[in-house]
């Protein structure tokens, strides 16, 4: 067996496995032997690794594979806040439709189709778009990639599937997708394509509600005097930004009106005047929007 | 594109009644910021219609109000001390009661005018107008 020096082992090694077989070693992990000395032999610390596509390994050298790496959100855009229905004709430019991705001609559509957890997307002819947060943009090489026969463009510039491109940190940064369809969408740091990041629904959920997010609250006080405002804090995940606020309420008990005065990155501000003093009640439903 | 100003510093998009809070970061702020930019002139804040119910509410909070300065949570637990057996209580309830009746009788009188066809008087003066109230020493 050869014999490595420290941790430093160079060149191709050819070692017999079990039976007749040859092996090639092109890459040696230790596995608990990080600190190995000058001139000792390994026998068994050490595993052929040839499985693993080479795009990977360089990228276990240089940072991790797992984790977060996908710049988009909802990339695989199952996530559906606004309950968009596919082929539905949008009334406005830049109207948002599945969540974090907007139409950018008024009166064009997305259409899509599941299979096995993947959606494929058609993008419109005028594109469909995501604007990425400056704050997730660390800048440098970037790689993005897809499924399908859409086009792509960052930033204005047409980038081709599996090409890179270089950012500069912190700027917003807007991903078009134009005519075809296309899946499972990753932008990511580095120089590599690597698989699509599949992270946990609830997960991607909770990042597309830092831009965008739908609820219901049943706010309500007893009073004694009716010509006081009353303030109902609803709690939101944390925005990006104070959010713009739509709201619409039913089930209204000693209310004479029920609005949206005010709102945070972290709550909104529900306001019910009562009618009369005593115990007042509304269920409001509302949206908060803090998209790019 | 309209908007609507409101009692605080959020406008309201007229379209779909969205609150727009003021915060230069949300996108939409930046476009009614814009749009004001560019010569748009939102509609002022609406101003709540002057009705009797107005004057009931400002009469009830004035009357709650008074109770308060003597640390009396309601005007209904106030008047309630009427048959204390401790006389400063009973002689603070007694006094609230006659300046109560004083207030909603006055009320009443200036309701009577304006329904004869007189002009309604503002909420506040009409407030400054009613009887003072004055607890016993």
């Amino acid at each position: 067996m050869p014999q490595a020096a420290g941790r430093a082992i160079t060149g191709v090694w050819t070692v017999n496995a079990t039976g007749p077989e040859t092996a090639t070693i092109t890459e040696i992990l230790w596995n608990d032997r990080l600190n190995s000395t000058a001139g000792e032999t390994f026998s068994v610390a050490c595993v052929a690794w040839n499985a693993m596509p080479a795009r990977e390994t360089v990228l276990m050298r240089t940072g991790p594979l797992a984790g977060f790496r996908n710049l988009i959100i909802n990339g695989n855009p199952l996530v559906n806040q606004r309950s968009y229905a596919s082929g539905q004709a949008t009334i406005a430019a830049n109207q948002y439709t599945l969540d974090r991705w907007r139409v950018v001609t008024s009166g064009q559509a997305v259409t899509f189709t599941d299979s096995l957890g993947v959606r494929t997307v058609t993008a419109p002819a005028g594109g469909m778009e995501q604007v990425i947060e400056g704050l997730s943009n660390l800048g440098g090489v970037h790689t993005l990639n897809w499924t399908g026969t859409a086009t792509a463009t960052v930033g204005g510039g047409a980038v081709a599937k599996g090409a890179q491109f270089t950012l500069t940190g912190n700027d917003g940064v807007t991903v078009r997708m134009t005519g075809g369809t296309w899946s499972q969408l990753q932008q990511e740091p580095g120089n590599q394509a690597t698989p699509f990041e599949r992270r946990p629904i609830g997960v991607e959920f909770l990042l597309c509600q830092r831009y965008y997010e739908i609820g219901v609250a049943v706010v309500g006080y007893a009073v004694n005097t009716v010509n006081t405002i009353h303030y109902s804090p609803v709690s939101i995940v944390r925005k990006r930004v104070s959010p713009t606020v739509v709201q619409s309420s039913a089930g209204l008990v000693n209310v004479s009106s029920c609005t949206a005065v005010a709102s945070s990155q972290t709550s909104l501000y529900i306001d019910l005047q009562a009618t009369a003093a005593g115990n007042c009640a509304a269920t409001s439903t509302w949206t908060a929007s803090a998209e790019l | 594109m309209t908007y609507l100003l409101t009692a605080s510093d959020a406008v309201v998009r007229v379209a779909d009644g969205a609150t727009i809070p003021n915060d230069p970061e949300n996108t939409d702020r930046a476009a009614y910021t814009a749009w004001v930019a560019d010569g748009g002139i939102p509609d002022p804040a609406p101003v709540q219609p002057v009705t009797v119910a107005t004057y009931q509410r400002a009469i009830d909070a004035h009357v709650e109000a008074t109770a308060a300065q003597r640390g009396y949570s309601t005007g209904t637990s106030c008047a309630s001390y009427a048959a204390s057996t401790v006389p400063a209580w009973a002689a603070e309830a007694a006094a609230f009661i006659a300046w109560r009746d004083a207030v909603w009788i006055a009320t009443y009188a200036g309701l009577a005018s304006v329904q004869a066809g007189d002009p309604a008087p503002d909420v506040e003066p009409f407030l400054a107008s009613l009887p003072l109230m004055v607890w016993p020493a």
